[in-house]
């Protein structure tokens, strides 16, 4: 081999390896480049998240409905377990586990402590921090803590219906779901911030390097109409009669006439909003806003109250058609006691409560006045209120309204609403005319700073004089009608019993029943507007001895709660 | 150049550069406080983490504690029971202040 060959192998050689190097570095400096930056970002640089608070749902007096609670993920480290898996199970099991379900938890966390390859379990959610103190306190090493938010909601479960819950969505981060958490998601969420800055080796940062922050953004605080003390009584008082009238359900709405806030709203049974994933899908729904029944009876002074307003009838005009049961479209209508009262005054058929009284009075309106005012006491759409979740049933369109139809619809039976309808309803005789859009969050607090919500201008549906004359006729059947035994003394209270029978499969059951009472008082100056339903009573069907005297009951809490004084 | 003029210009020139090192000399020690202040940073975020921590505790606690279901409960418990007759003392309101 000669010099020459040799030379060439030689530099071939340096060649060869040069071109390694110049490979192995394109290598990583341009293919790997990406990968190498956020190595070296890691090691040189320390990013942090901020969690963001999610807001809190806040009553009338700035107390918590809802609110946030600190509490703790335990995770461990089993390759830096010192303690044996069996004995550290046993031990916090003990601890994180109710009795039943202590023995499930233990086999679970000794599962995932043998796991010796890998760095990080998660053991247990949601501790508290009492929990988590008295963990500590068993110096176990290989474990720990990572934040976490729990919500609470400081008044019970009485509000779940209204406040709705909060769960996760499908990549696991927090979503709230009907009532105000679902309908106000996006204010109550807020932003996680962030905070990424140079550090040194052992972890300190270094205020000379490179350093970003964005702050977070806590979610916003929702300001409510609620009185949690009308909230509070309202639910205690439902809660009695669920049990005293053997109904299967119930719900009580209150609301300022004049504004349309919700002072309080309570639907029963309900559920635990913080432990919601123990419940049926089906007892989400708040049945105030979704839930559509056949109101019966009240809404007699809707009806009479457009007849009235169309100038058709006074309260002194006399029925021609009530000497006895009425025959319409091959259906014979009856009173509900089958009593008749020929030549009753329209007052007198509320007192009544008479079914053959309202289709006289249905027919003086005529069915594209019916409509129409059905329409403008809201009955053909949503109220717009902001819960989540709120499902109205249609109206009809005309042209399939027949004779029978106006005539039942006049008592209230062959129409469906829900109670937020129906109260809302009420509303416009007890505020003289005006059709309010029902809310419960009065404002949102961001930055220490109440941003109020305004609503729509109210729409007049009808005339003062009008809603005066129905409101004085609502007044005489609280004191001559049927539930008179349970009136509190000295108020003038303006309501209507109603007692409507439930359609199953295509007809009416003949013993179930929705008893309700629809009212605003004092009726001069109405300080609130009430509904209460109860729903297939067992202990009465009928609205005057069961919502009746549970609307009277609520009343007189609430007179005195506000200073309201008797008028005789 | 001279020595005469030489003499001139040095002394100015000594005080420049003693200035400039000087500057030089303080930024340094500025640089070396704040670079390594990094420790007391730290310190400081973590008792401010730990206080606002505790603040939330409060904020926690008094939710639970003046919510009406824990006062009611409280209440019951001291023997208060719900009130019975109510007896209105004023006197009957005159017709044109009770509407």
């Amino acid at each position: 081999m000669n010099t020459s060959f040799r030379l060439k192998l030689v530099l071939f050689g340096f060649w060869l390896l040069f071109g390694l190097v110049i490979g192995r570095l394109f290598y990583w400096q341009v293919l790997e480049a990406d990968q190498l930056a956020i190595a070296a970002l890691k090691q040189h640089q320390d990013l942090k998240t901020i969690p963001a608070s999610r807001g809190r749902i806040l009553a009338a007096d700035k107390s918590s409905l809802a609110a946030n609670e600190e509490v703790f993920l335990l995770f461990a480290d089993p390759s830096r377990l010192e303690m044996k898996a069996d004995l550290a199970a046993e031990k916090l099991a003990f601890l994180l586990a109710g009795e039943e379900e202590e023995a499930e938890l233990e086999e679970t966390i000794k599962n995932r402590l043998n796991q010796p390859d890998s760095l990080w379990v998660p053991l247990r959610r949601q501790v508290s921090r009492e929990v988590k103190k008295t963990i500590e306190e068993l110096e176990i090493a290989g474990l720990g803590f990572e934040r976490d938010q729990k919500r609470i909601y400081p008044e019970g479960t009485a509000s779940a219906h209204l406040l709705g819950f909060v769960g996760h969505d499908h990549q696991g981060e927090p979503k709230g779901y009907f009532g105000l958490e679902g309908f106000y998601d996006l204010q109550l969420a807020g932003q996680p911030g962030v905070v990424r800055r140079e550090k040194d080796a052992s972890g300190k940062p270094i205020l000379l390097g490179f350093s970003y922050k964005e702050e977070k953004k806590d979610g916003r605080d929702l300001l409510t109409t609620l009185d949690r003390t009308v909230q509070f009584l309202v639910e205690r008082k439902l809660k009695e009669a669920l049990i005293n009238y053997g109904a299967v359900s119930g719900s009580v709405v209150v609301m300022d006439p004049d504004s349309g806030a919700i002072l309080g709203m309570v639907s029963l049974p309900a559920y635990d909003p913080v432990t919601y994933f123990n419940f049926a899908e089906e007892d989400f729904p708040n049945p105030v806003i979704a839930s559509s029944f056949e109101p019966g009876s009240v809404f007699k002074i809707l009806v009479a109250a457009s007849a009235v307003n169309e100038g058709v009838i006074t309260s002194e005009t006399r029925c021609l058609t009530c000497s006895g049961p009425r025959k319409i479209g091959g259906f014979e209508i009856h009173t509900w006691n089958d009593r008749y009262y020929p030549n009753s005054t329209v007052a007198e058929i509320l007192i009544h409560s008479d079914n053959v009284g309202m289709i006289f009075v249905a027919e003086k309106l005529g069915r594209e006045s019916f409509l129409k005012y059905l329409k403008g006491f809201g009955f053909a759409e949503p109220t717009g209120i902001d819960l989540q979740e709120e499902d109205v049933s249609p109206l009809r369109p005309a042209e399939e309204w027949k004779e029978i139809d106006l005539a039942t619809a006049s008592f209230g039976q062959g129409i469906a609403v829900t109670p937020l309808q129906m109260i809302r309803a009420a509303a416009v005789i007890a505020n003289r005319g005006w059709l309010i859009d029902p809310h419960v969050v009065s404002g949102i607090i961001e930055a220490g700073e109440v941003k109020e919500i305004k609503n729509r201008l109210p729409k007049r549906v009808l005339k003062s004089s009008a809603a005066e004359s129905v409101s004085a006729m609502m007044v005489e059947a609280v004191e001559k009608g049927e539930a008179k035994w349970a009136k509190p003394e000295g108020f003038r209270i303006a309501g209507k019993t109603g007692t409507a029978q439930i359609p199953v499969e295509g007809h009416y059951d003949k013993e179930k029943t929705i008893a309700s009472f629809v009212g605003f008082a004092p009726a001069g100056r109405p300080r609130f507007v009430m509904l209460v339903t109860l729903k297939e009573p067992s202990s009465s069907p009928w609205g005057s001895e069961t919502a009746a005297p549970l609307w009277f009951e609520i009343a007189r809490e609430l007179f005195i709660y506000w200073g309201v004084m008797p008028e005789r | 150049m001279t020595r005469k003029k030489q003499s001139k210009f040095w002394p100015g020139l000594k005080y420049i550069f003693g200035g400039i090192l000087l500057l030089a000399l303080i930024q340094l020690f500025a640089s070396h406080r704040l670079a390594t202040a990094g420790k007391l940073v730290a310190e400081i975020e973590a008792e401010a983490a730990v206080i606002k921590t505790q603040n939330d505790y409060f904020i926690e606690d008094l939710d639970r504690l003046s919510s009406l279901t824990n006062i009611s409960g409280k209440a019951r418990g001291l023997g208060f029971i719900p009130a019975g007759e109510v007896l209105y003392l004023a006197p009957q309101i005159p017709v044109a202040l009770g509407r």
